[in-house]
């Protein structure tokens, strides 16, 4: 059973799950931001239409424990999307964000990272949280710094994005112990 | 669901699992806890043949991944080995484990061979990855003979009965294992 979520992270920024009535709005965004977010996922090559995001909405209602499928949101305007997908057995999760070029440098993604996280250990039973990042995508570099985890190695070739290429990724980690001391 | 049947030599064979198999793999996880308790979660929650039968069902049902596969040595089961796949990043990730009697022959080696053949060959997967517990030496010998590149140390990111162990991730990419083949 996916857990309830709506979390404000302040001035007026809040995170919840989509619903399909969001799909529209979650395609424009991605469209408008087609080339910047195609450098680091392959996703958005499959983003054609307002459908597939329809059909992306309804395939994360049923995915277990994982706090994902959640968009960033300022009102009604839709800033990006953040997830901690928790799959497995080992009580890891595993973060992932996305944010819309006009709402880059608000500490948005930390603060909805933050928030997940939080959710993760003390709800969710997580022992540790890990973010994969490009190598050459320092902004999402940043927030991995941001959140106090800790750079554990790089993973050749791990990371599918648009176009089919493949780029090298950075794994962050945090151990639930390290998480309490910055709390 | 790609159904597996490797002849390894020397009386090994890899094949899927099929419902039948769920009375040797109980008896074999049973005969085997202590050797199996500090590395693997599953060794604790596997009760009864019900948890091995619901298991195998579980890697027959699973639309992408080839989990699910007992190795067989002179027709006994021996040990298990799959393969999760992530088609988001086009890579697969290999895991395995054998009954004590069975050590140090290569069979474990040469099972993942045969994965990473079909992985990159048949799947045309770009990578592959093993995670093995720091202090698991035979696990991380393994990956060496593979020709795996040790990426990374991912602190606490394996539970066990115990607790939490230090994982050292490995990953090989394609034309790496092309080279090591030839």
């Amino acid at each position: 059973m996916k857990p309830d979520l709506h979390i404000e992270l302040g001035g007026g920024a809040i995170v919840r799950p989509y619903t399909s009535a969001d799909a529209e709005a979650l395609f424009a965004v991605i469209d408008a931001n087609r080339v910047r977010l195609a450098r680091w996922f392959h996703w958005v090559d499959d983003a054609t239409d307002a459908s597939s995001q329809t059909a992306y909405i309804e395939s994360r209602l049923d995915d277990g424990r994982s706090l994902d499928g959640n968009g960033i949101w300022i009102g009604d305007d839709l800033a990006g999307g953040c997830d901690l997908m928790i799959a497995g057995s080992d009580d890891v999760g595993e973060l992932g964000f996305w944010l819309d070029e006009a709402f880059v440098g608000r500490g948005l993604v930390t603060r909805a990272a933050q928030a997940l996280m939080t959710r993760g250990y003390e709800d969710e039973g997580l022992h540790r949280t890990q973010l994969r990042a490009g190598v050459d995508n320092l902004r999402s570099r940043a927030v991995a710094k941001r959140l106090g985890m800790r750079e554990e190695g790089v993973l050749r070739g791990a990371g599918k994005v648009g176009g089919g290429l493949y780029v090298d990724l950075v794994i962050y980690g945090q151990v639930v112990d390290d998480w309490r001391k910055t709390v | 669901m790609n159904q597996i049947y490797w002849d390894l030599g020397d009386g090994a064979v890899v094949r899927t699992y099929t419902l039948d198999d769920a009375q040797a793999l109980f008896d074999l996880i049973d005969a085997n806890r202590d050797h199996l308790r500090p590395w693997m979660i599953w060794e604790e929650t596997t009760k009864s043949v019900d948890d091995t039968r619901t298991f195998i069902q579980s890697c027959l049902d699973a639309p992408v991944d080839i989990e699910g596969n007992g190795i067989f040595v002179d027709g006994d089961l021996a040990g298990g080995i799959g393969m999760e796949i992530d088609t988001l990043s086009n890579s697969g990730e290999i895991g395995y484990w054998l009954a004590k009697p069975y050590e140090g022959r290569g069979i474990i080696t040469r099972a993942c061979e045969r994965f990473f053949d079909m992985a990159f060959n048949e799947l045309g997967l770009h990578r592959m990855e093993l995670q093995a517990a720091s202090d698991n030496a035979r696990s991380r010998a393994v990956a060496g003979r593979l020709g795996m590149r040790e990426e990374g140390v991912w602190r606490e990111g394996i539970r066990v009965s115990d607790g939490y162990l230090d994982s050292v991730g490995y990953g090989i990419l394609e034309d790496e294992w092309r080279s090591v083949r030839s």
